[in-house]
């Protein structure tokens, strides 16, 4: 490797050489410095996980259709309400990961009602 | 150097060292956490959990880049070659701030299910045969995996009892993983990225670190250590008036070890370029003390016979050497570590 014997010469246990000290000092602070705008970099650039919200101020909204369990339970609007229109398709969603699921198994391509908040996407 | 195992040999430059890596992280994780939100237009805030496994497996990305960097640099510019000496626990600290980013991810994109978390981690994709909408969670549990094994076995202990070719074979293991967190984070979040900054820096990063490895393998191979050359039974390392007092000239031997040759108070002596600790390069450090010092650690060692002083056990191999004609000539066959070989004066 390239020939370094006019460079100071480092061991860890000893005082660092007056001629690398100042690198290291910079290298220390650089590295401080370069993670905490990667950081400010990366944070602040994320992308905008949408405005969806809970509709409770639509109140709670009642509507019959024919459920679709494949690929994800869904409901094929028939009758809507206020704020759901006729033809339109609700997807469901319940508490936890697996409770509708557990709830819908049986219906499907049944018409059946369903009551609840409307969960918007943004 | 040390004659028993303590967890950490503290001195001045490791505090200073591991001052400045934990002030990072530390400087990363808050801006992160704590600054950015507030300079987000977001009508909603994203969930925390979400945002501190960002910041975290972005940390651990950051952090495992540096570290990768640190060698290439040290081989191009020695003054990076202080980094090297407290590495491991750049690499330690790394695994612990990967392993939050692994939590977060469970805790909240597994959890509250029918099927336990690790159980739903391991099935919930399973499309190996496509591309898109790879299951790119695998990779991130082999490099998450492959930085807990370096991490747990980074103590001298293992590396005394793997021996140190056997434990660098086994920390060759941090290019796996660094290739696995790269797949990790191309098939994972940037598949679903707007913003332009992290892909940039993602994309550059990854770029620069496979440079850095290209630029210094090419350096070494353009300076590398000369090949010494056949002079009977005998190899043909330099003319002895090259070496400087103090220092040393390595030569590649034909079983494809490394020679360093030194000179001390006017004489020469051969011994093995590994270091016994780590393998580092002797030839590239220098005699302080009478003794050769390690220029990775410093391990340090008699120039004559190749052992550490008392207290310390660590052995070297050493060479029989003559001049001839003023060049140095070394017996290609090592003397067992420890062996003394009388110093050779310059003519």
């Amino acid at each position: 490797m390239a020939d370094n014997k006019d460079k100071p010469f480092f061991v860890g246990y000893l005082t660092a050489p007056d001629g690398l000290r100042s690198f290291l000092i910079g290298v220390g602070i650089g590295l401080v410095l370069l993670m905490a705008g990667v950081g400010l970099g990366i944070g602040a650039t994320q992308d905008d996980p949408g405005n969806g919200a809970f509709r409770n101020d639509y109140g709670r909204q009642t509507v019959t259709g024919v459920m679709e369990l494949t690929p994800y339970p869904v409901v094929r609007v028939t009758q809507g309400s206020e704020h759901v229109p006729e033809g339109h398709t609700l997807m469901l969603s319940a508490g936890g990961k697996q409770s509708l699921m557990n709830r819908v198994r049986d219906l499907d391509g049944e018409l059946v009602t369903v009551s609840g908040t409307i969960l918007d996407r943004g | 150097m040390s004659v028993k195992y303590i967890p950490v040999q503290w001195n001045l430059n490791k505090w200073m060292y591991d001052a400045c890596m934990l002030a990072g992280v530390a400087a990363f994780l808050w801006v992160f956490i704590k600054v950015a939100p507030g300079l987000l237009s977001h009508e909603r805030p994203i969930s925390s959990q979400i945002h501190n496994a960002r910041a975290f497996g972005a940390c651990a990305f950051l952090m495992l880049s540096i570290i990768l960097a640190i060698g290439p640099l040290a081989k191009l510019d020695s003054r990076f070659m202080p980094l090297l000496y407290n590495r491991r626990h750049f690499g330690v600290i790394t695994a612990f701030v990967a392993t939050a980013h692994a939590t977060y991810v469970i805790n909240w994109y597994f959890n509250f299910s029918a099927v336990p978390k690790f159980e739903a981690m391991l099935s919930s994709n399973t499309n190996f045969g496509q591309l898109l909408g790879f299951p790119f969670e695998a990779f991130g549990i082999f490099a998450l995996l492959c930085l807990l094994i370096l991490a747990a076995t980074s103590h001298d202990f293992w590396l005394k009892f793997l021996t140190a070719p056997v434990w660098k074979r086994l920390h060759y293991l941090i290019y796996p993983a660094y290739i696995a967190v790269v797949a990790h984070i191309s098939f994972g979040i940037l598949q679903d990225q707007q913003s332009l900054f992290l892909p940039v820096f993602f994309i550059v990063t990854a770029f620069a670190v496979a440079l850095l490895h290209v630029w210094a393998y090419m350096a070494e191979r353009k300076t590398g250590d000369p090949l010494a050359t056949a002079d009977g039974d005998w190899m043909r390392i330099c003319q002895a008036d090259e070496i400087e007092e103090g220092r040393a000239r390595i030569a590649l031997l034909p079983d494809g070890k490394r020679v360093a040759v030194f000179k001390h108070e006017g004489k020469l002596s051969a011994i093995s370029n590994a270091c016994a600790h780590q393998n580092g390069p002797l030839g590239e450090g220098r005699i302080i003390d009478c003794l050769v010092t390690c220029p990775w650690h410093g391990f340090q060692y008699r120039v004559t016979d190749g052992q550490s002083p008392a207290p310390f056990t660590e052995k070297i191999p050493t060479y029989n050497l003559r001049v001839q004609d003023g060049a140095v000539l070394v017996d290609p066959h090592a003397n067992p570590p420890g062996t003394h070989v009388d110093p050779v004066e310059v003519a």
